[in-house]
C-alpha cells in the first residue's frame, strides 16, 4: 500500500512516488481512513496520479472506497492544453448517474393518512431492477441523447421551471446520437424513465433536521416536510458506451505513447480523434440520465397527486436540484495562479460550486449549489451547499459509501429480515427483489453523518438539512 | 430454454473474455433471459471465441444475486494454470 502522511485532521497526502505525477490526497477522519485503508482505494489514489496531464492532486472524497480502477469517490482533474486526458474508468460505467431530491408541502402526518396508496402507486409506476420496463416511449430516446431533460419536459415529463434546478440545466452540451453505439442504443431504448438494480432507488423521505436555515430556505427546505429523493442513472446505455469506449481506448493508447498501472484506467488526450468521440457520447449518455431522473421524478408527483386526489402543483413537490456524481466535464479553474481548462473527472463525487459562481441560477448564488449525499436506506440523506475555497475542484462527497461488500451483508441478515428491520422503523420498503434487499442493508455502509461532518470540516461542502426514510422504492 | 451462441475474435485474450462475456450480458439484458449453462471453443491461433449458453427467461422476483450490468478489465487475469486456463473477471453491479 502506498505511505500516507497525515496532513491536517482531516486531509491525508500520499507523496508522489514511481511514475505518480501528483500527490494523492484524501480527505477522511480515522474512523472513514480506517474503512479506506481496508481494501485497495488507497493504492487507486496513487494509480490515478499516473495520468498524463493530472494537475494539483488525484483526489479521494471522504466517502471513498474500492472501485474499478479508480476509486469510488476520486476527482482528477487534468489540463486539456497540456495532453490531458479523459478516461471512461473516471466517470465508472453509470454515466451521469445522480441523485435529484424534490420538496412537497406535505407533512409526515399527511403522508402517514395516505401512505399506503402513495406507495402502491410508487410501487406500480416506477420499473426497476435489471433488464427493460420504461415510463417513456423508445420513440423519445434519440431526441433525448441531443437535448435531455429539456426533451422529456416537451414530451410533457416534469415542468419547464424544473430546468432552472438542474445541474447544466438538465442537458450536456454536444450530446450527439450518432456517437452512441448500435449496442447502447438497444440496450437504452426500452430503459427511459426506469430505476435499474443495485443501489438505485427512490425514496419518501421527511426534513428532520435544518442546520443551516437561510440555505433551506433558499432551497425550499423546511423542517417536518415530505422529500422525495431519486438516485438512478444512464442505465445500460451508460453502461454499454463505458464498456464500448474502454475497449477503444484500450487499444489507442500505445498510439499515445500512453501507459497506465490498470486497463480499467485506459484513457487518451481529450484533444484526440477518440476522445472527441468519447466527449460525445459522454453528453449523450450524460442526457439520458438527465431526462431518466426527470421521467421518474413525474412519474413520482403524479403517484402523489393521484393518491391525495390533487395536482402534483398543488402539494409542491418542487425540484430542489439534480446532480450527477458520475461524470467528467470541461470546467475552468485556478491552478498555481493560473487558469486552465480541465476535464474534471468526478467518480462518485458531486459537483459543489460555492456562492457567487455563475453557473448556478440567480436564486441559489447566495448561498451556493445544493450537494445531496445520499446515506445508507433506513438511515438519513443530506443536503449540504457549495462553498468558497473548496480545495478539490469544487467537488464534495456522493453518499455513505458501502463498508461491507454485497456477499458478507447477505450473510448478515436475510432480505427479509432486513425489510422487517426497516418496517419495524417505521420505513415502507418496497424492493424489486426482497432476496436482494440485505445487500444494501444500512450496516452495509459508513454513517454518512460523519461522512457529512468530515465534508464539513475539510470545506468541501457545508450540511443544510438532513432527511430521513419514511418509504424506500428499491431497485 | 433456448441455446443462444456468440463468437467474438479479439486481439488478446484478456479482450477475448470481456468481449465474450459482454455478448452475453447484452443479450441477458436486452432479451430479458438469464444464462444457466455454458460450452465453449477457444480457437487460440486467431482468438476467436465460439460460446453457447442455455438462455432461460428472467424472473426477477426469483433473482438470488446482483444484476449485472458492466464486465471490467479491473485486476483482469486470464492465464494458464498447468492444464487448465485461469480467468479472474470483475462484473460491475
Amino acid at each position: 500500500m502506498s505511505d500516507l502522511k497525515r496532513v491536517d485532521d482531516v486531509t491525508w497526502e500520499i507523496p508522489p512516488t514511481g511514475g505518480m505525477r501528483v500527490p494523492g490526497r484524501i480527505f477522511a477522519s480515522d474512523a472513514l481512513m480506517e474503512v479506506a485503508a481496508m481494501g485497495e482505494a488507497t493504492q487507486q489514489v496513487a494509480n490515478v496520479a499516473h495520468l498524463p496531464g493530472i494537475v494539483e492532486a488525484s483526489f479521494a472524497m471522504p466517502d471513498i472506497h474500492w472501485g474499478y480502477g479508480f476509486p469510488i469517490g476520486g476527482v482528477a482533474a487534468t489540463d486539456i492544453d497540456d495532453g490531458g486526458v479523459v478516461s471512461p474508468g473516471g466517470v465508472g460505467f453509470d454515466i451521469c448517474c445522480g441523485v435529484r431530491l424534490l420538496a412537497s408541502d406535505l407533512t409526515v402526518d399527511d403522508f402517514r393518512r395516505h401512505r399506503d396508496a402513495i406507495m402502491a402507486n410508487l410501487d406500480a409506476r416506477i420499473p426497476r431492477g435489471p433488464g427493460t420496463g420504461a415510463i417513456a416511449p423508445e420513440s423519445l430516446v434519440p431526441k433525448v441523447l441531443s437535448e435531455g431533460a429539456a426533451a422529456a419536459v416537451e414530451a410533457g415529463y416534469g415542468w419547464e421551471e424544473d430546468l432552472e434546478r438542474c445541474e447544466e440545466r438538465g442537458t450536456s452540451q454536444g450530446g450527439d446520437p450518432a456517437a452512441i453505439s448500435e449496442k447502447a442504443m438497444t440496450r437504452g431504448r426500452g430503459q427511459l424513465g426506469s430505476l435499474g438494480a443495485g443501489n438505485h432507488f427512490l425514496e419518501v423521505q421527511y426534513v428532520d433536521r435544518v442546520v443551516d436555515p437561510e440555505a433551506a430556505e433558499v432551497f425550499g427546505l423546511r423542517e417536518g416536510a415530505v422529500t422525495v429523493m431519486i438516485h438512478c442513472g444512464s442505465r445500460g446505455l451508460g453502461h454499454q458506451t463505458c464498456t464500448d469506449h474502454l475497449r477503444l481506448m484500450g487499444q489507442a493508447m500505445a498510439r499515445h505513447g500512453i501507459t497506465v498501472p490498470d486497463r480499467q484506467l485506459a484513457c487518451v488526450p481529450v484533444r484526440s480523434e477518440e476522445g472527441s468521440d468519447y466527449m460525445a457520447a459522454l453528453a449523450a449518455a450524460s442526457n439520458f440520465a438527465w431526462a431518466n431522473r426527470h421521467i421518474l421524478a413525474h412519474a413520482a408527483r403524479e403517484s402523489f397527486a393521484d393518491a391525495l386526489g390533487v395536482s402534483p402543483r398543488q402539494i409542491g413537490m418542487r425540484l430542489v436540484f439534480d446532480v450527477a456524481h458520475n461524470l467528467a466535464k470541461i470546467e475552468r479553474h485556478t491552478v498555481g495562479g493560473a487558469e486552465l481548462e480541465l476535464c474534471v473527472h468526478r467518480k462518485g463525487a458531486t459537483r459543489a460550486f460555492g456562492p457567487g459562481h455563475p453557473a448556478l441560477p440567480e436564486d441559489l448564488r447566495p448561498v451556493g449549489q445544493p450537494v445531496l449525499i445520499p446515506g445508507s436506506m433506513g438511515t438519513a440523506s443530506w443536503v449540504l451547499r457549495g462553498v468558497e475555497g473548496n480545495p478539490a475542484f469544487d467537488s464534495a462527497a456522493h453518499g455513505a459509501g458501502r463498508v461491507m461488500s454485497r456477499r458478507r451483508a447477505k450473510r448478515e441478515r436475510s432480505g427479509r429480515q432486513v425489510a422487517e428491520d426497516m418496517r419495524s422503523e417505521g420505513v415502507d420498503v418496497r424492493p424489486g427483489s426482497v432476496s436482494l434487499l440485505s445487500e444494501e442493508a444500512p450496516y452495509a455502509y459508513k454513517d454518512v453523518d460523519e461522512v457529512v461532518r468530515v465534508c464539513d470540516a475539510a470545506r468541501l461542502a457545508a450540511p443544510v438539512a438532513r432527511v430521513r426514510p419514511l418509504g424506500v422504492v428499491k431497485g | 430454454m433456448t441455446t443462444r451462441s456468440v463468437e467474438v475474435s479479439a486481439e488478446t485474450l484478456e479482450d477475448l473474455v470481456v468481449d465474450t462475456l459482454s455478448e452475453f450480458l447484452f443479450i441477458a439484458e436486452t432479451e430479458d433471459r438469464h444464462f444457466c449453462g455454458f460450452r465453449s471453443q477457444v480457437d487460440g491461433d486467431r482468438l476467436v471465441a465460439r460460446v453457447e449458453g442455455d438462455a432461460r427467461p428472467l424472473r426477477r422476483d426469483q433473482a438470488s444475486g446482483a444484476a449485472i450490468k458492466a464486465v471490467t478489465y479491473h485486476e483482469l487475469v486470464v492465464e494458464r494454470r498447468g492444464d487448465e486456463w485461469f480467468a479472474r473477471v470483475y462484473f460491475d453491479v
